[in-house]
């Protein structure tokens, strides 16, 4: 026995006998990569008889299955399966900054203006901070002065998020209802939110636009009556199965499905 | 009398001839863990020389080693410090000699050194030729996709 011998060793082919043997004590990853290998590995690496305790060891649930697959594919699919489950919703795309919310609150008898704002969502406060609700105070100047102090009428109200540069737009809000005008007042608008995307509004929108709109009084009008004016403005997107707005990234998540392409 | 009999067994020697044609004297309670070598034994008891015709001295001196030496300790040193050839030859060689805790101890390290590794890496270890078509190896990449993240760099 020669040297022979050393140079075969190289090139030294395992029986099958080995492989098998080795591939008892291969993890479900390395097995899975080993079946790539070449024809021959394939046929021994993919075996019912290796698989099938792999996959009652990790899957037991599925071990059971009725089917006529290979109890490889069984463990792909399981795997597959397990990881999405696992998954945490990705990172919004839209930032605050990105955004525009705009309101308008006309007179759906005349469309006179009772107000008109928009703002880079940035600018405004989280209230409370962490939430998708932001609030905007307004000093004697903003909004327009209505009269008749007392009276309620009835009002158009949009609420409208636009993408910076006009990249896309929705509207949160489009509603038309009744409005009272009191000093110290505080109105509440409502409205439904569509379901995002993959699943109907059964499975997945429990979520309302949330607007309120609180008056201040500002002095006396010529004829005695008081006036009002909007004082504050908050907008939200809330959750009705628990009553709490959304989340910063939840919000924005929310509005991403709608907003870009 | 008795004791000195068994005395004599157990330190009967047994000379264990390599493919090479190294000898080993061994033994017969060392030997007795070959089992290949044990069905010798028991198939003619007055044996004094056992060939064995597949393991290169340089193997069956390490196998030997092996068996005078293994515990949990010696066992986890072992396998350290051989390449993958000597791994792959030792495995043979104790499939060969019918040494189940050596054969344990060889499938679990070289399982260990192509865990999470490319085909190639694999291929090239084990000298095996890609008999696949291109198309079905770009189908069976695609079908075990999952197990390829993560794989090492080659």
């Amino acid at each position: 026995m020669k040297k022979m011998v050393e140079t075969h060793s190289h090139s030294t082919t395992l029986s099958w006998e080995i492989l098998i043997l080795i591939a008892h004590y291969l993890d479900p990853k390395t097995l899975a990569i080993a079946s790539c290998v070449s024809k021959s590995w394939l046929h021994s690496m993919s075996s019912d008889l290796l698989w099938k305790p792999i996959l009652t060891t990790h899957f037991p649930s599925l071990s059971t299955l009725p089917s006529n697959v290979s109890y490889c594919r069984l463990f792909a699919l399981g795997h597959g399966a397990a990881k999405r489950r696992r998954q945490s919703p990705s990172k919004p795309t839209l930032s605050l900054g990105d955004l525009i919310f705009a309101v308008s609150i006309t007179s759906n008898r005349d469309s006179r203006t009772i107000g008109e704002f928009s703002w880079p969502v940035d600018a405004l406060q989280e209230d409370p901070p962490g939430v998708f609700r932001f609030c905007i105070g307004f000093d004697c100047g903003g909004g327009v002065a209505v009269r008749n102090e007392g009276l309620e009428e009835v009002v158009k109200v949009t609420w409208n998020v636009v993408v910076k540069g006009w990249r896309g737009v929705f509207t949160l809000m489009d509603y038309v209802g009744k409005m009272g005008f009191v000093g110290g007042g505080e109105e509440w608008f409502s409205q439904e939110l569509p379901a995002p995307g993959c699943c109907s509004k059964v499975v997945a929108s429990s979520v309302v636009a949330d607007m309120r709109v609180g008056m201040c009084g500002c002095g006396e009008s010529d004829d005695g009556g008081g006036k009002v004016r909007v004082g504050k403005i908050s907008v939200g997107i809330l959750n009705v199965d628990d009553w709490r707005y959304v989340g910063i990234e939840d919000g924005l998540r929310y509005l991403q499905h709608f907003l870009l392409t | 009398m008795a004791e000195e009999k068994s005395q004599a067994s157990s330190s009967k020697m047994l000379t264990l001839k390599a493919s090479d044609g190294v000898l080993f004297e061994v033994e017969l309670n060392i030997a007795k863990e070959m089992k290949t070598v044990q069905a010798y034994i028991d198939d003619c008891e007055d044996i004094e020389t056992i060939p064995i015709p597949n393991v290169l001295g340089k193997h069956l001196a390490i196998v030997i080693e092996y068996i005078k030496k293994t515990n949990e300790e010696y066992d986890a040193e072992f396998e350290k410090q051989w390449n993958m050839d000597d791994l792959q030859l030792l495995l043979l060689a104790a499939n060969y000699l019918n040494i189940s805790g050596l054969q344990e101890c060889l499938c679990k390290a070289i399982a260990k050194r192509i865990e999470n590794k490319s085909p190639e890496y694999v291929r090239k270890v084990f000298n095996i030729e890609n008999d696949h078509s291109p198309e079905e190896e770009a189908k069976l990449r695609k079908e075990y996709k999952w197990a390829f993240e993560g794989v090492d760099k080659d």
